[in-house]
């Protein structure tokens, strides 16, 4: 089955995506880390001094070796010129047919490129429901999944999975100093001159991009505050946003200096969410943000939005003046269905290629489909906003004792957990998950750790002795919250009773019950520290560097601690491995905060797994950059928008039933 | 007869506004929101803040029964207001919706009646025959079949088969392009269709069976008439009396009644749109519909119990 070939290559795999972050990360921060040498203190200076000289002296010996090399080759060349003479009809001869034999090799290749024929409307199903067209002002992500094909980013992922990144709306970039970064913005990207957003009455197509739209997305949002003066809270990255002190605003650059040195803040320009909207239109209109269509929607994307009507369809076209990479996008457009709430209409769809790919919770229902067309469909696996926690509220009692927590974390059976509500498509994770790979407790290291443990009884034992010691019987009845959301889907639907069970086992009692409640009640208490046990998703994970989910959790008064962790130790390690520029002492230092977090039952925020889902498509979707990876871990949009097309003469795509994007 | 009718209307308008009431109600007391729901997953993202702004722009942070009055006054000057999912208003929504809904109801009730009507007949005719056992069997089959069940085997066997095409995405109307949307509307007409079968195929077998044993029936025979003459004319247009009763009522809840089906094959109609709301919570386009619908039955009743007034003064009276 493909599965266990996917869960093999990942496995395998490890190594390497840690590999490649590392030069990535090393080719990212060079230049910091050569300022950084620079601030540093005089051991460090002297280290430079030294590596000066020796640079001066291999220069002075490369420029005698080639002086020496001057000489012999002049004697050399006298006797070279007659030979030179006479082989020269024949050397004409040979280049002329060596020229027409590359000629004819150039040819070749250039035919098996143009022999495929880029293009093709991808057809996809998307959410119905859409809070706004301003991605600055959301949380939600089918949002972006419209908007990053339209609109550019900073830089973007080249691989989502492992962090590495390249320009996007910046060609460059630099860290002169452990504060500053200096962006260095291409030149000819204009916004779209064409489609519904481009005639807009408030906006202004066609002009070119300037550092000034730079700098107004980044005010807009570490200010919260709208054209209008305002204040708005609903800006999803204000956080982020909020690490920029001051801008400095060149004629095509933009230095953002920072609160303080931050390692993690340069993948945060590749965050999917991240997206440069246009000050004219989006601030002319954002009185009605609320309001969704394609009217309201100009980027510099590599497609244009020409229909965005929530609930019934949405569609894209090229960008005929992309700027981007040669040929990009591949794809001649998108057309996005609205969602189907029954899965034989969408099983009909995809059978029938009126839609190019499907996924379905359930995924006995696609790995039936991929059964019955093998030849001419793929299968992979997706792990995206798929990361599962228990939460205990370890900042109030009686949960405040930390060996209740730990006795929670303990009880729990996250294999099981796999088992019963994924048919096994997971894989469990500390307090940094799987899919933020190249920080994460290695899955064989995982295994010996205590609530992670094969070897259950001795999990369940330990956790027991705690319970007792610390009076868990004496608690009374102790109702445990699902998130409706979550017990809504069929598949999931006992989830309430299974937690409470697992508990009841664990701790040989009846005390546990489970019940749910919806997001709209956990999330206010969650946020205002005076929840109940809960287990749900944890928010989405963005970006493939875990600091700066480690720190926004476990630092004290850090925005996501919500269980009131302070402790100097975690501060000052934290913020530390923050700072630090080299990854295998990054990695190390936050290795042994999760050691030190999971002693602890994690504090309360005990993460489960993340499990996977299946994603069918059929043969005729092709990749351009593919990863080495089946799928992503994370949000992958851009990178999507530039890479997918369809190859329309591969047999899977016969009788396929596409409808067409509106044009522009 | 005015009398009458002015209270039965009295009736219904008291009926429409406990249904509204009702709807407003119910979907309110639903855990969660349009604000939460749009969130999705990413409800776990979303700051107090954040949501508090989202629910403010929607008018949810408002004290019910200032929601309720506006609500009120709005419906009673026929403005239903404008979708949260959509930002179209609810009318046009709905005049979207129920053409599907009416062309589904439509077929469904052909292929109901066209095959109850016959096979009740024959079945009449043959009664305690292998034919009879045979047709009342297949009835209590269709019956016993949950209308999913019956459908989702046909989609099965059509893909399996690559039949014919099923157009899900395209949506047509009968009057744009009568072949696709045949092929589309074909298994939701013939599950619903075959559903509401049995009872009517049932229901005319026992009538029929009644009305052959009258006086009259029995004269036609003595009079020489052949049977068909006899069944036809004679049986059959008086056993149809109480079918058409029934048909009556089937065609004033056939709008609303298609949820199912309308999901499973994607049909935007009525039905679909009480369930989409309903899952987004679009409070405005939930409370429209759902009222929309009781309208729609409280007339048909309304014109059929001023009918059965006409026709028999006892009613009337009493």
């Amino acid at each position: 089955m493909s599965e266990r070939s996917y869960w093999q290559r990942m496995s395998r795999k490890r190594m390497s995506r840690r590999g490649i972050l590392r030069a990535s990360a090393r080719a990212g921060v060079g230049a910091a880390g050569l300022a950084l040498v620079g601030c540093g203190d005089d051991d460090d200076d002297q280290a430079v001094t030294q590596v000066q000289q020796q640079q001066q002296q291999a220069q002075q010996d490369a420029q005698q070796q080639a002086m020496q090399q001057q000489q012999q080759q002049a004697m050399q060349q006298q006797q070279a010129e007659q030979q030179a003479q006479q082989q020269a009809a024949q050397q004409q001869a040979q280049e002329q047919t060596a020229q027409e034999q590359a000629e004819q090799q150039a040819a070749q290749q250039q035919a098996m490129v143009s022999e495929k024929k880029y293009g093709g409307y991808f057809v996809e199903q998307s959410a119905n429901v859409y809070e706004t067209y301003d991605a600055q002002r959301t949380v939600a992500s089918p949002v972006l999944q419209v908007l990053a094909r339209v609109q550019s980013k900073i830089l973007r992922f080249s691989n989502p999975d492992t962090g590495e990144l390249v320009g996007d709306l910046a060609e460059a970039w630099e860290t002169p100093d452990a504060t500053t970064i200096v962006l260095h913005l291409r030149d000819g990207v204009n916004w779209h001159s064409d489609g519904p957003g481009a005639n807009h009455p408030a906006a202004a197509p066609g002009r070119a991009l300037t550092s000034q739209d730079i700098v107004w997305n980044i005010d807009r949002q570490r200010n919260k505050l709208l054209q209008s003066g305002e204040e708005a809270g609903n800006f999803g990255r204000s956080a982020y946003w909020g690490g920029v002190d001051s801008l400095d605003q060149g004629d095509s650059s933009v230095t953002l200096n920072l609160v303080e040195p931050d390692a993690t803040f340069i993948q945060g320009f590749a965050n999917e969410f991240n997206l440069i909207n246009q000050p004219e239109l989006v601030g002319g209109t954002e009185d009605q943000y609320t309001e969704v269509d394609a009217s309201k929607v100009i980027g510099t994307g590599p497609n244009i939005l020409t229909r965005w009507d929530p609930g019934e369809g949405i569609s894209a076209v090229k960008n005929p003046d992309f700027w981007g990479l040669p040929n990009r996008p591949l794809l001649d457009g998108w057309v996005w269905v609205q969602t189907f709430q029954d899965p034989n209409a969408y099983r009909i769809a995809f059978e029938q290629k009126q839609v190019d790919s499907m996924t379905d919770p359930d995924p006995n229902t696609i790995f039936a489909i991929h059964d019955d067309r093998i030849d001419e469909t793929f299968l992979t696996f997706q792990g995206v906003a798929n990361t599962v926690a228990i939460f205990t509220p370890s900042n109030k009692a009686p949960w405040n004792d930390l060996r209740l927590t730990r006795a929670i974390d303990l009880a729990i059976n996250r294999r099981q957990l796999i088992q019963q509500l994924h048919n096994g498509l997971g894989k469990v994770s500390g307090p940094v998950t799987w899919m933020q790979e190249a920080w994460a407790i290695p899955q064989e290291d995982l295994e010996t750790y205590p609530g992670y443990r094969i070897d259950k009884e001795a999990d369940i034992e330990e956790a027991r002795a705690l319970w007792d010691a610390a009076g868990g019987p004496d608690l009374g009845q102790i109702d445990w919250v699902t998130s409706e959301l979550w017990a809504s889907r069929a598949a999931w639907s006992a989830t309430p009773g299974i937690i409470a069970e697992m508990f009841n086992q664990a701790f040989n009692t009846d005390q546990f019950n489970g019940i749910t409640k919806p997001y709209l009640e956990i999330i206010p208490s969650w946020i205002a520290k005076d929840f109940d046990p809960f287990f749900s998703w944890i928010p989405n994970i963005e970006i493939p560097d875990a600091r700066a989910d480690m720190i926004g959790a476990f630092t004290t008064g850090a925005g996501s601690n919500y269980w009131d962790v302070s402790d100097p130790y975690i501060d000052e390690t934290l913020i530390a491995a923050k700072q630090e520029l080299d990854y295998e002492t990054a990695y190390q230092m936050v290795r042994e905060v999760q050691d030190y977090v999971m002693e602890r039952g994690q504090f309360g925020r005990s993460i489960c797994y993340n499990y996977i889902y299946p994603y069918i498509g059929y043969n005729y979707n092709k990749i351009e950059k593919k990863s080495e990876e089946e799928g992503w871990n994370f949000l992958a949009v851009s990178l999507q928008a530039y890479e997918h097309w369809l190859d329309l003469d591969d047999p899977s795509a016969a009788d396929r039933q596409a409808p067409a994007p509106v044009p522009l | 007869m005015q009398a009458y009718i002015i209270r039965r209307i009295i009736g219904a308008v008291f009926v429409v506004f406990l249904v509204g009431t009702f709807s407003f109600f119910a979907i309110r007391v639903l855990p969660g929101d349009f604000a939460t729901a749009s969130l999705g997953l990413d409800a776990g993202s979303a700051s107090a803040e954040n949501i508090a702004q989202r629910k403010a722009d929607l008018g949810l942070d408002l004290p019910i029964g200032e929601q309720y009055a506006n609500w009120l006054w709005d419906t009673v000057r026929l403005d239903l207001g404008t979708s949260f999912l959509t930002q179209n208003s609810v009318w046009y929504e709905i005049g979207r919706s129920l053409p599907y809904s009416i062309e589904l109801g439509v077929l469904i009730m052909i292929v109901g009646f066209t095959v109850a009507i016959p096979v009740g007949l024959i079945s009449a005719i043959f009664q305690d025959k292998a034919l009879d056992y045979s047709l009342r069997g297949l009835a209590i089959l269709a019956l016993a079949a949950p209308v999913f069940w019956t459908a989702a085997i046909a989609s099965l066997v059509v893909l399996q088969w690559d039949l014919f095409l099923i157009d899900v995405i395209g949506q047509p109307h009968l009057w744009e392009s009568p072949g696709k949307a045949i092929t589309w509307y074909l298994i939701p007409m013939f599950a619903g269709g075959f559903a509401g079968t049995a009872t009517t195929m049932r229901l005319l077998r026992s009538q029929m069976l009644e009305v052959l044993r009258q006086d009259y029936v029995r004269t036609a025979r003595s009079k020489g008439l052949t049977e068909t003459a006899v069944i036809l004319r004679h049986a059959l247009r008086n056993a149809l009396l109480p079918v058409l009763t029934v048909m009556g009522v089937t065609i004033a809840t056939i709008i609303g009644s298609q949820v199912i089906l309308e999901n499973m094959f994607n049909i935007p109609g009525i039905g679909n749109k009480v369930l989409t709301s309903l899952f987004a919570r679009d409070n405005p386009v939930f409370q429209s519909v759902v009222l929309i619908i009781a309208v729609f039955t409280v007339l048909t009743n309304l014109v059929v119990d001023i009918l059965y007034g006409v026709i028999d003064p006892r009613i009337r009276l009493s």
